[in-house]
């Protein structure tokens, strides 16, 4: 068995000193004063709804974390079609359409086949954007995250 | 020395394919190579922690933290692909919340089921933890005791938790949450086949003519599968897709032939394709005829609800997988009812797009696989509909070869590997045997060194029953490990809450963040996740995965394995067995449940020589022996020999996973196929040696209604899954801002009529209700799911809104596996 | 003002090792190609960088018709706009 630890407190965990619930009621708490996803709020209470977070219209690209990362899309998705017929993400971000429309160019990786023969033009199984390109809503982050990207990209 | 960022970047791109290639850089190369110091990036491999494809992604670590994740270009699985999930693995570990310290309910210093949560050293947590534990024993015996675990569990983390459970207490109380993912495909396999899991691989993708998704939203649920089907259909123009589902959602965005039908009816389609093959006689007679039998199963089973529910005390064979042998002319006259007509009378599918489903499954030309997940599992039918659909590729023949077969796929990482193989649940043991079965007991009591009669025979409580359990105070000291229950359990008001805070019980929740569970709990174990410690998973297509560990946890929490072993020191043999038991072995006396079940000369077995000086290992050099090799090889000694048999343990941690029957170290591709399996004898073609006769069985079962159907009050359906961008519950992606981000908050999707004629409009505040309890959410009516007129979906990553508050604990009464598809609510515009 | 791209590319090129010397030379004549190592079982890490994406995929081109190339494959592709 490990030593006990001394001194330690979760790094940004909540724990509340004092009780939400007075002395005298039966009624115990059902989050034990710990914070979650769900905030504080008891876990057997009736949750109230957050607004309808919005994506920006347009809003300048984001940086990357690391260099294997997707790139994030900066603007809204709304109507856009990407099925058997069509793909309009393509329609600015080909190799073709990119420089016309001051869109970011697909990256050449995206040329790979399966088996690693590169092709002229966008590989079959990159045809679904959305599962790696994702937009991003005006929202504040539930927690904060600690990554720290490379000394280099920082 | 600050180099530029075109040094950086040659630096980097020489590093990954030096990474991808296995070769190291040498010092010499270039300067390029000695700027690279600076940025060093060190490149494993590791498979992803989400879904059941089991991606394999290369990590990148400096300085002891993970700095970048990318596809894995030398794995079969993804070729250097990943989802925008994988893509983000590198941030999941470091949310500002995590967990690193034990903390226990206490008022002034003490423990208190009322109090609240505060911090305590691991000695104190297992000090309580044991207490409650052989209080519980003591008072009410083993059945008082239990675990619920997880389909993300290593494998070993899986096998040293049943040796603990099922030989250590005693108890069959141990069940994983795959039970609310796959064990109706369980049930399937072992009803059709007599032995578990997909017989066909991923290979299977490049090589069929016909796809159909039956409930599985692949296009979000399994991304990179749908990158390899979107790749052979959109490069073969003769390839086609059919979808079905209860609402529309991305995969139809592929689809040649999309049908939305009304839920449970897809019992009733399975069977008008097994009809419409006998009528325009395509039935493989020659298959059929020498690889399988007709039964007939025994119907009105219930819907696995409480005995006292009265829908249960309605049916007239409660749980009953009972069956009759038939001939095939009274099969074929059995299905002969399911015409077209009555298919789209109780599907509301139109007849062309049935029909044309039927014709690529009759067509002995065409190839063709069948992929479903949650839409056949969490069914309360759920073991037939997957016997209905072997029936239709057993009539035909379109089994067990490349591009044609059913499969199942799965939602976990290791649901496969862990829960399955190694048997995880409460009625399993390794590699298929049953607690039920004397012969089996006495394999798992032999091989575990342990005396005869060790193992109880009645199987444990599942999933759902546990909680119930809870709530019924039959249950009292309890370990969520690896698993967000309370968030991911059905009824969460009525059959949840009540246990958890059931004064009469201790509930244990192991787990890295604060969850909704963890905070329903008494003792909160920090834990180490993913690649801060050693691990291996099993995926889908019966590909075992190794993984090193890469980083060190955060101070303070500690594996999965790390507790389960280290808590197992706290117990004598003589607190948890009888002395009737430990008579037949007298030499465990004194001895405790660690030195009986992990020091017993086979977990201990390698040495810490094995382990490589310059490799993180805590597990490892905290026991003094290489502890994960040792549960492997131990619980490999199950299916070696026994069509389940893996590789030596050194070799998955060189290999990109390997499909398991591993024999002569060849991998297996199709099984119950010669020439692919080596099981299959020579010269008999097809061999489904599951059963002793090895023939599979067709079954002649019928359509049975919901458990829960909409009426005036409660006039729509309910069908509850994921999104792309969250895994389940969201403890890990909810804590990456950018997947947090690209979906934020869970909405409701409907249709634009049905929120219209109750006066909502998108992002209106609604109260989602159920005979069960209400929720308040946003409408959606633009989004990537459009339901039909009568349904509305919502994903239940939300812990705030919790949509399983309203969900039905109503389960498939043969795997006991929830439906979490189909229950009727209401929806009403907030005021 | 003019943006200009930087791409970099990197490369596993599987070579016959016996040619390992020519190919070596031939590689690190192509403008902003450099052959970083080769294993002895003739896997080769090259790096590739170029002003656009088309001339990387010639250079990959001009690499696989060499004598004693087996095959390539692309691991790795980065691209910055820079300003100048």
């Amino acid at each position: 068995m490990k030593k006990c630890l001394t001194g330690m407190m979760a790094l940004g965990l909540f724990v509340l000193s004092t009780s939400v619930w007075s002395a005298g009621e039966v009624m115990q708490t059902d989050n034990g004063g710990v914070t979650s996803l769900r905030g504080y709020q008891q876990i057997s209470e009736v949750n109230e709804s957050e607004a309808m977070k919005r994506v920006p219209r347009d809003h300048s690209t984001v940086d990357r974390n690391y260099v294997q990362q997707p790139p994030v899309i900066p603007h809204t998705t709304r109507g856009y079609q990407v099925n058997l017929n069509a793909n309009k993400c393509l329609s600015c971000h080909s190799f073709k359409n990119a420089g016309a429309m001051g869109a970011t160019k697909i990256s050449v990786t995206h040329f790979e086949t399966r088996e690693g023969t590169t092709l002229s033009d966008v590989s079959p199984r990159r045809y679904f954007c959305l599962q790696c390109h994702v937009t991003q809503a005006d929202a504040k982050p539930l927690v904060g995250n600690t990554f720290r990207p490379v000394d280099s990209l920082q | 020395m600050k180099f530029t960022r075109r040094e950086f970047m040659k630096a980097q791109a020489a590093a990954s394919a030096a990474a991808v290639a296995g070769i190291a850089l040498p010092a010499t190369a270039s300067n390029l190579i000695a700027s690279q110091d600076l940025t060093k990036i060190k490149w494993e491999k590791a498979p992803c922690r989400f879904c059941g494809t089991g991606c394999s992604v290369l990590v990148g670590t400096q300085h002891g933290r993970v700095v970048a994740t990318q596809g894995d270009p030398e794995s079969p699985v993804n070729k250097g692909l990943n989802c925008v999930k994988g893509y983000f693995l590198s941030k999941i570990m470091y949310g500002k919340d995590r967990l690193t310290t034990p903390l226990l309910r206490m008022t002034d210093g003490v423990y208190d089921k009322n109090g609240e949560f505060e911090p305590v050293s691991w000695d104190a947590a297992f000090d309580i933890m044991a207490d409650k534990f052989k209080d519980a024993l003591k008072k009410k015996g083993p059945t008082s005791v239990g675990m619920f675990g997880s389909g993300q569990w290593t494998l070993w983390e899986g096998y040293a938790a049943s040796k603990l459970m099922k030989a250590g207490f005693r108890t069959n109380n141990l069940d994983p949450n795959a039970r609310h993912c796959m064990a109706s495909a369980v049930g399937g396999f072992m009803r059709t086949f007599g032995i578990d899991e997909p017989m066909g691989c991923y290979d299977d993708l490049e090589n069929a003519d016909v796809f159909v998704l039956w409930g599985s939203n692949m296009a979000e649920m399994h991304p990179i599968l749908w990158s390899r089907l979107a790749d052979r259909r959109l490069s073969n123009p003769d390839v086609s897709v059919h979808v079905l589902s209860t609402y529309t959602h991305r995969s139809f965005e592929l689809a040649d032939n999309g049908m939305i039908f009304t839920p449970q009816s897809d019992l009733a389609i399975l069977n008008f394709i097994a009809n419409y093959i006998i009528q325009n006689d395509a039935v493989d007679k020659d298959f059929v005829e020498k690889h399988t039998n007709f039964r007939k199963g025994v119907t009105d089973i219930g819907y696995g609800l409480r005995p006292t529910d009265p829908l249960q005390k309605a049916a007239e064979n409660p749980d009953s997988g009972a069956s009759t042998p038939i001939s095939f002319d009274e099969f074929a006259e059995y299905v002969s009812e399911f015409d077209v007509d009555y298919a789209v009378k109780m599907s509301g599918v139109p007849a062309e797009k049935l029909i044309e489903l039927a014709k690529v499954y009759a067509d002995p030309a065409k190839r063709v696989v069948s992929y479903w997940t949650m839409g056949f599992n969490q069914h309360t039918r759920g073991v037939w509909a997957n016997n209905l659909m072997y029936n239709v590729h057993l009539l035909t023949g379109k089994i067990s070869k490349p591009g044609s077969g059913p499969f199942s796929l799965t939602g976990q990482p290791s649901a496969c590997g862990t829960a399955r193989e190694v048997g995880t649940f409460s009625h399993r043991l390794p590699a298929d045997l049953v607690v039920a079965n004397p012969k089996h007991r006495a394999i798992a009591e032999k091989l575990w060194k342990l005396p005869e009669g060790t193992i109880e025979p009645k199987p444990g409580y599942h999933a759902v029953l546990q909680n119930r359990m809870l709530k019924d105070s039959k249950l009292n000291a309890y370990w969520v490990m690896c698993n967000n229950n309370v968030q991911a359990g059905a009824n969460i008001n009525e059959e949840i809450i009540p246990g958890y805070r059931n004064p009469e019980n201790f509930i244990v929740v192991s787990d890295p963040y604060p969850t909704v569970t963890a905070q329903m709990g008494d003792l909160i174990l920090p834990t180490a996740m993913w690649v801060e410690k050693e691990g291996a998973y099993g995926n889908a297509e019966r590909r075992t995965q190794f993984w090193h560990q890469q980083v060190k946890a955060p101070e303070g929490a500690k594996s999965d394995l790390w507790q389960l072993v280290e808590f197992s020191k706290r117990f004598k043999i003589e607190e948890v067995w009888t002395e009737d038991l430990i008579a037949k072995m007298p030499e465990v006396r004194g001895k405790t449940l660690y030195d009986v079940l992990y020091k017993n000369g086979q977990v201990d077995a390698f040495g810490l020589e094995e382990v490589a000086d310059e490799r993180l290992n805590d597990e490892a050099r905290d026991f003094g022996f290489y502890i994960q090799k040792g549960l492997f090889e131990e619980y490999a000694s199950f299916g070696r020999g026994h069509g389940h048999d893996l590789a030596p343990f050194d070799q998955y941690h060189e290999a990109r996973g390997l499909r398991w029957p591993v024999v002569d170290g060849k991998e297996t591709l199709w099984r119950f196929r010669e020439g692919y399996d080596p099981y299959v004898e020579k010269g008999s073609e097809v061999q489904f040696y599951g059963h002793p006769d090895k023939k599979a069985v067709i079954f002649a079962l019928p359509y049975e209604p919901p458990a829960e159907s909409p009426d005036e009050e409660y006039d729509l359906w309910l069908s509850t899954g994921r999104v792309l961008e969250h895994w389940h519950s969201g403890s890990m992606t909810r804590r990456v801002p950018e997947l947090y981000k690209a979906f934020p908050d869970a909405v409701v999707f409907m249709h634009p009529d049905d929120a219209k004629a109750r006066g909502v409009r998108r992002g209106d505040e609604i109260v989602l209700a159920s005979r069960r309890g209400e929720l308040t959410s946003r409408v959606e009516t633009r989004g990537r799911n459009r339901p039909p007129r009568g349904l509305v979906f919502m994903p239940w990553f939300d812990a705030k809104q919790l949509v399983n508050k309203i969900t039905l604990d109503a389960t498939d009464p043969l795997s006991k596996q929830t439906d979490y598809k189909k229950c009727a609510v209401k929806i009403t515009k907030k005021v | 003002m003019k943006t200009e791209e930087l791409h970099v590319s990197s490369l596993i090129v599987h070579i016959r090792p016996e040619k390992r010397q020519e190919i070596e030379k031939s590689i690190n004549a192509l403008d902003g190609a450099e052959l970083i190592t080769v294993s002895p079982i003739g896997k080769a890490v090259v790096v590739l960088e170029a002003p656009h994406q088309r001339v990387i995929m010639e250079v990959i081109d001009t690499i696989n018709a060499l004598d004693g190339v087996l095959s390539t494959g692309l691991v790795y592709h980065e691209f910055e706009k820079l300003e100048s």
